[in-house]
């Protein structure tokens, strides 16, 4: 029985997976799941991009189940109201959304295309 | 018949000038393709070519634009051209993230160019790509030599620089190794070493709930319970520290993404 609804889970999985050439898992399904039902009922309030659940998804993807579980609560817990005021985030300029990749991201602009004479 | 055709070739020219100060990198860059398949080899149609490599970088094809650079860069010979493609090929590379590449296509424009005006830019680029490295005071010294090479605006503009990439090395710091330290022994405290009060402040109750309930579970003997807690109780926990560490990352990043808009905020309103 459990084994059926792994698989249901898993066929239920997105077809792009997590990331561009990455195959989808149970727990890609898992996520998928959430997005489709829990977020639709709760509403989109997360304030990043990615969201906390695509975040997720890629950490335990990238990074396997220990350390992705550590690394998506550590968002989950990061993603509060006020974390709107915060200037260490870049706004990403969509809906007021800040820009929290996985990868680390300096969030400036280089400057040398400014004196670029052509 | 011959100028004729000159003329219109001419018009078409300018209509895929026109196109690019209009900002329609996408029609430009088509326009800048065409012209370079029908009239001839790409390096007898550098100007054309320089501006196609710019509407991609525009455009963010970052590995086109600085493919095309690079060959300009590589093939034309000594002259502002060749200047002007490093220049090109050396801000693709920054943008990238390639900052020793980078500086060392604004060296070759330097060496390259004919003209002072792109001697100079190559020199102070070259200068400044230190600055994404962080190494504030090669930087510094850099643009202190550029400046006194240099008379006039362009050397207030390096002095300029040189004084805000001195103040680089000044900028605040956080230790990402103390900070993940510092949520080791007491969950949350590195994001508040941070400033990141409420993350260090909701780091520590979620810590707090998640060890009390395991605590309790434990207790209560409940295995099934204390094995889920005990994995939450523990994610959480190594969530902290790499949420101090990261703390800590961000900090430093928003200390020197202040000065990064300094810096182009200053250039971006320098016009000789």
């Amino acid at each position: 029985m459990v084994r059926i609804l792994i698989l249901l889970f898993t066929l239920a999985a997105p077809p792009d997976g997590p990331e561009p050439g990455r195959v989808p898992g149970p727990t890609d399904a898992l996520f998928y799941q959430y997005r489709l039902v829990v977020r639709e009922l709760l509403g989109r309030k997360c304030s990043f991009i990615p969201s906390c659940s695509r975040y997720g998804q890629r950490a335990i993807s990238r990074y396997g189940p220990v350390l992705g579980t550590m690394m998506a609560l550590e968002r989950w817990t990061r993603c509060h109201s006020s974390a709107r005021r915060q200037d260490y985030y870049v706004p990403s300029g969509e809906n007021s959304k800040l820009l929290d990749p996985i990868e680390d991201y300096g969030g400036f602009e280089t400057w040398d295309s400014l004196l670029l004479p052509f | 018949m011959g100028l004729a055709a000159l003329a219109v070739l001419t018009l078409t020219a300018s209509f895929a000038d026109q196109l690019y100060e209009r900002g329609d990198y996408h029609l430009a860059a088509l326009e800048y393709s065409r012209l370079i398949y029908t009239r001839g080899d790409t390096l007898e149609r550098s100007s054309e070519a320089l501006r196609l490599a710019r509407c991609w970088q525009r455009l963010d094809e970052l590995e086109r634009s600085l493919s095309l650079y690079s060959y300009l860069a590589d093939r034309l010979p000594d002259g502002d051209d060749r200047a002007m493609a490093a220049l090109g090929a050396g801000s693709v590379c920054a943008e990238i993230g390639f900052y020793g590449r980078s500086r060392a296509f604004y060296h070759q424009a330097a060496k390259s160019a004919v003209t002072e005006d792109l001697v100079f830019r190559g020199q102070l680029l070259g200068s400044l790509a230190l600055l994404y490295q962080e190494r504030w005071e090669g930087s510094s010294a850099e643009l202190r030599q550029v400046a006194a090479d240099w008379p006039g605006e362009r050397g207030r503009l390096a002095e300029e620089l040189a004084g805000m990439a001195e103040s680089g090395s000044e900028l605040p710091y956080r230790s990402p190794l103390w900070c993940g330290l510092a949520s080791t022994v007491l969950p949350g405290s590195g994001q508040l070493i941070c400033g990141h009060t409420t993350d260090g402040l909701t780091a520590l109750g979620m810590n707090a709930a998640a060890g009390a309930l395991f605590y309790l579970s434990l207790d209560e003997d409940n295995t099934a319970t204390s094995i889920l807690l005990g994995w939450l109780s523990l994610s959480f926990y190594g969530g902290n520290i790499y949420g101090g560490v990261r703390a800590a990352d961000y900090y430093n990043t928003a200390q020197r993404r202040h000065l990064y808009e300094d810096v182009r905020a200053r250039l971006s309103g320098w016009e000789e």
